[in-house]
């Protein structure tokens, strides 16, 4: 076989984004978090080699297999100059310090069987609640997805320089530490296990509200957030009911995001989607998670949030929308996760059931929310409907000012044009 | 190692894998090397030249394993798990010494 001819820069750039995180986790195995920087260091090598490679002969008829090898014959080259200097301190410290079994063991970290494992080990590590929030997202994406610093700024909407030192503390704490490159157990595991919901929870969140970053980065990100949430649920750790209701949650969210935004980049409301563009297949992997999670005992907020975006996806059409059944599920949800943002949520499912006064009354007077532009939207949005014209100017005009980004700023502009 | 199949061949190279993988996780594998076959020996202090002590015989050192024991008895017994035996090979066992000044 003579292998695909075709560009292969556009390869190398696909391959990257799938294939540079399991080789990055496959040979922290060998070197350990301490030395991620090493492992780094040979991916990119690997690529910029079959970058060279392939656009001079043709790019071989299994890519990934070529990229595999490369990358074990640098990691190789690497300890055989180096073993005799340093020390890895990680489970296979001593094996790769021998010609006897260097070779086994590399094969070992690289093979089908471990792969997803190693994957799943760099998920827990990104996830280290002694790494701040920011940085756990920011490692994740750069890590396990391969984004590089200009595309997590994009998708997180910083600046890449900000991006950087994100991920340099990250490496640093990493280090300062000694972590080792391991799933924790026990209770270490309980906790951990939440910081990875919520940073895989977040990391989705980034790519579907990222309004204005180019839609193949905010499309990644969602896909990245499900393909890791997948791994999770494969694994024995993972294959739980939460971890299910979660990627309900992603799937049924995901399966709208075509439709949410226009050609221009701004935002389309729910209620003016055209639904015919909803993903069918994502809403129907949606509703098979759905089915999954709803075992064991423990009800959480990905479960009714999930449900609730399942009601969503159902309804053929806005006003169809089963609100009652909505409100019900709002009414737990406050329960389980009692936040102001909640309840600024289930006012607008009181506003479509009951009426717009007996919305406002559950929020007018929430404090904390003075700084979060979508509660003085929705006051906005509620004294339009009240006629309350200067009330609603002011509400919109204080969002306004609490918006970086320009696509919202545009919905809320031709909000206030429409008054 | 030349007489066998391919399949008894791999079978092989597994049981050295399993066994020193084994060492390793015990935390009894401290190091080592495979050697090459071709050696010279250098004697005496007119320094002569030859191919190796084993060179007229089909006997070769294949290469050196450093194992962490108790004393020279473990250390024998650790050996008789060596996959060389399955090719009708040979070990030696020899404690590190410690030199004292």
């Amino acid at each position: 076989m003579s292998g695909f001819t075709g560009n292969a820069d556009l390869m190398v750039d696909h391959l990257f984004r799938h294939e540079s995180g399991r080789m990055v986790s496959a040979l922290t195995r060998i070197f350990g978090l301490s030395h991620i920087e090493i492992a780094e260091d040979i991916v990119q090598d690997t690529f910029l080699k079959a970058l060279k490679d392939w656009r001079f002969n043709n790019i071989p008829p299994n890519p990934q297999a070529w990229l595999y090898k490369a990358a074990k014959n640098k990691t190789i080259d690497y300890l055989r100059h180096q073993k005799h200097v340093h020390d890895f301190e990680t489970e296979s410290g001593s094996l790769i310090k021998s010609e006897w079994t260097m070779f086994a063991e590399i094969n070992n970290v690289f093979s089908d069987k471990e792969i997803n494992d190693n994957q799943l080990r760099m998920i827990f590590a990104s996830c280290n609640p002694l790494l701040p929030m920011e940085s756990r997202i920011a490692f994740t994406l750069k890590t396990l997805c391969g984004f590089n610093a200009r595309e997590i700024a994009k998708a997180l909407l910083t600046t890449e320089v900000n991006i950087n030192k994100r991920l340099t503390r990250a490496k640093q704490k990493l280090r300062d530490n000694h972590l080792k490159f391991d799933i924790p157990q026990g209770e270490e595991l309980e906790a951990r296990i939440e910081s990875v919901y919520r940073v895989l929870y977040l990391l989705f969140n980034e790519g579907y509200s990222a309004a204005e970053a180019e839609s193949f980065i905010r499309k990644d990100v969602c896909a990245e957030a499900i393909r890791l949430t997948e791994i999770l649920s494969e694994n024995a750790i993972g294959n739980k009911p939460k971890t299910f209701a979660l990627l309900a949650l992603m799937c049924f969210q995901a399966a709208r995001l075509d439709a949410r935004i226009d050609d221009k980049g701004y935002i389309i409301l729910l209620k003016k989607q055209n639904r015919s563009l909803w993903n069918k297949t994502l809403i129907a992997r949606g509703l098979e998670y759905l089915s999954k999670s709803a075992q064991g005992d423990e009800l959480s907020e990905y479960h009714i949030e999930a449900a609730i975006a399942s009601y969503h996806s159902s309804s053929a059409s806005f006003g169809e929308t089963n609100w009652a059944e909505i409100l019900n599920l709002y009414d737990i949800l406050i329960k389980i996760k009692p936040s102001p943002v909640t309840i600024l949520n289930r006012s607008i499912v009181i506003a479509e059931l009951k009426s717009i006064k007996e919305a406002l009354n559950e929020i007018k007077d929430i404090k904390e929310l003075d700084q979060y532009y979508l509660f003085h939207a929705t006051l906005g949005e509620f004294y339009t409907r009240l006629n309350r014209i200067s009330d609603a100017k002011e509400q919109y005009k204080k969002a306004l000012k609490l918006i970086s980004s320009p696509a919202e700023k545009n919905l809320i502009k031709q909000k206030l044009l429409k008054i | 190692m030349s007489n066998l199949s391919e399949e008894e061949k791999q079978k092989h190279l597994q049981s050295w894998g399993n066994w020193m993988r084994g060492l390793s996780d015990k935390g009894q594998f401290l190091g080592g090397e495979p050697l090459g076959k071709e050696a010279r020996v250098i004697k005496g202090n007119k320094k002569i030249v030859t191919d190796g002590p084993y060179a007229e015989s089909k006997e070769m050192i294949g290469g050196y394993l450093i194992i962490k024991a108790g004393d020279i008895n473990e250390a024998t017994e650790i050996s008789k798990g060596c996959p060389i035996f399955e090719t009708n090979g040979i070990t030696e066992v020899r404690e590190i010494h410690h030199m004292e000044f």
